[in-house]
């Protein structure tokens, strides 16, 4: 079979399968309602925020002291001042990953400290969920906007409670990013934009709005999801990995770290580095990687590396010793394509 | 331009777009309605753009990557319900088409999209790179051995050995 005959045969097949799609009667209808489920998922997102303020501190491990408490005198009683790092997400899971370089997607994005909670207006049986309008006092502006004041449309603080404390009240201080809605209003959301307070995530945001939208690929470094993780990325938890920079790839060769154990489809990857965060000084350092199709079997070759590519890398020495003896890149978000926000927020968990 | 009009316009599009990619009606539908949705969210951008369709298009290919991605390792789409308007030679045709569905659903889904939109929604090779986020060399490449395994591969169990 000829090539042009493939084409000709690829051409007749997906005409034939086009006529017979559904029809497309009810799809703007369908994406309202979707737009309207968000905008529960939204606003419950806030509500978790109630689970990730109570017991933050423990599973996330944030360090006592890096957050940033709201005016104790303006505290309502049970609230919880800011325990931070909150990674608030649907109840669905419907969200895709929390990237600090998303934020300049949203349309407006504070740093501000609640001043007051509206009462539930209604919205009609259309949209039966709760929401309230909450004001904030406005320390920073990251996105869209200006003033001394925001008011967001956010889940009330306890109506995803069995029992108190609230997720937040007047005196607490949060990270919010919000979407402009149909008729005006903003609508703040979930999926790691709305948060408590700190330091780091501040820091992040604080880079992303600077730096605009990312021209290349953002996040973790794509790996086999077979891979297992032993411990959930976050910034704060860079800084207890033994060695981070953020570097540019300028050689893949033979591992380092092979000769002391089991042999593992690693790399050894020499990075020109930028910035030391912790476990170096040099100008180069070369440590074991996943070797750059990551570890993905896919048909068609893929590349989630190569030379010039500039990442953010943390890990452990493999065999244990100095932080550069035999040094292993960990995955699992540990080692992540490099952008202006999360390397702010390394700098600042690792400074 | 209002979200309705745009929907009214380029609704139907977007739905065919969405099943011929991933060959399942309900599939497609929330593959059009979830696009649509992110389209809803941030309308005042989608309605700036210069080619709105080509911007809802582009989610649209994005989601259906993203969805295909996850199941990849463990599906092999070979059926489909519907099995098209008739034609002369029924019977061959019908033959041809599934044997030819087979072979696709043999493709990496990225490369099943570029020729998806390539010989579905002709969009030349700077467009698709648009849609799909990569280089328009990545796009040559990847149609031309996929057309290679289309060609070479009589039988699942032939195009399975060009893996």
């Amino acid at each position: 079979m000829s090539t042009e005959d493939t084409e000709r045969e690829l051409r007749a097949l997906f005409a034939a399968d086009a006529e017979s799609a559904p029809s497309a009667a009810g799809l703007a209808d369908g994406a309202r309602r979707r737009v309207r489920a968000r905008r529960v998922r939204a606003a419950a997102g806030a509500g978790l925020l109630v689970a990730a303020g109570v017991v933050g501190a423990v599973v996330l491990g944030d360090a006592p002291g890096d957050a940033e408490p709201g005016p104790p005198a303006a505290q309502t009683p049970g609230t919880h001042p800011a325990a931070g790092g909150a990674l608030p997400v649907g109840p669905d899971g419907d969200c895709g990953p929390y990237l600090p370089m998303d934020l300049v997607t949203w349309d407006l994005a504070v740093d501000g400290t609640v001043v007051a909670i509206g009462p539930q207006p209604s919205w009609g049986p259309e949209e039966p969920e709760p929401r309230v309008e909450v004001t904030l006092a406005v320390h920073e502006w990251f996105v869209g906007g200006a003033g001394e004041t925001a008011t967001v449309e956010m889940y009330p603080p306890t109506a995803a409670l069995s029992e108190p404390p609230p997720a937040y009240g007047v005196g607490s201080r949060l990270l919010v990013a919000a979407v402009e809605d149909r008729d005006g209003g903003l609508v703040a959301s979930s999926c790691g934009f709305t948060r408590h307070y700190d330091r780091v995530t501040a820091a992040e945001w604080t880079a992303a709005a600077s730096a605009g939208p990312a021209d290349g690929p953002t996040g973790e470094l794509p790996t086999d999801s077979a891979a297992s993780c032993v411990e959930e990325y976050s910034p704060q938890a860079v800084a207890d990995r033994a060695f981070a920079f953020d570097g540019t790839v300028v050689a893949i060769g033979p591992p380092v770290g092979n000769g002391g154990g089991a042999p593992l489809d690693l790399v050894g990857v020499t990075f020109r580095v930028d910035e030391w965060y912790r476990g170096g000084s040099g100008e180069t350092v070369t440590v074991d990687m996943d070797p750059p199709d990551g570890g993905l079997r896919t048909s068609e070759p893929v590349a989630v590396y190569g030379i010039g590519t500039r990442l953010l890398v943390s890990g452990e020495p493999r065999w244990g010793g100095a932080p550069l003896d035999a040094p292993l890149a960990w995955s699992c978000g540990f080692t992540r394509y490099s952008d202006p926000a999360t390397a702010a927020g390394w700098a600042a968990a690792t400074g | 331009m209002t979200f309705e009009q745009f929907v009214a316009a380029q609704g139907q599009p977007l739905l065919r777009l969405a099943f011929v990619l991933s060959g399942d009606r309900h599939l497609a539908e929330d593959l059009a309605q979830t696009a649509l949705a992110d389209a809803h969210r941030h309308w005042q951008r989608v309605a700036a753009a210069q080619d709105p369709a080509a911007y809802v298009r582009r989610m649209l290919v994005n989601a259906h990557l993203s969805w295909r991605r996850r199941r990849w390792t463990t599906e092999r789409p070979v059926e489909r319900t519907d099995p098209g308007p008739p034609v002369a030679d029924h019977g061959q045709a019908v033959v041809d088409r599934d044997r030819m569905r087979i072979l696709l659903a043999g493709l990496a889904p990225r490369a099943r999209t570029v020729l998806v939109l390539r010989y579905y929604a002709d969009l030349d090779d700077a467009a698709i790179a648009d849609a799909l986020g990569i280089t328009a060399s990545s796009v040559r490449a990847t149609a031309s051995r996929a057309l290679a395994a289309l060609r070479g591969a009589t039988t699942p169990e032939a195009l399975e050995e060009t893996r």
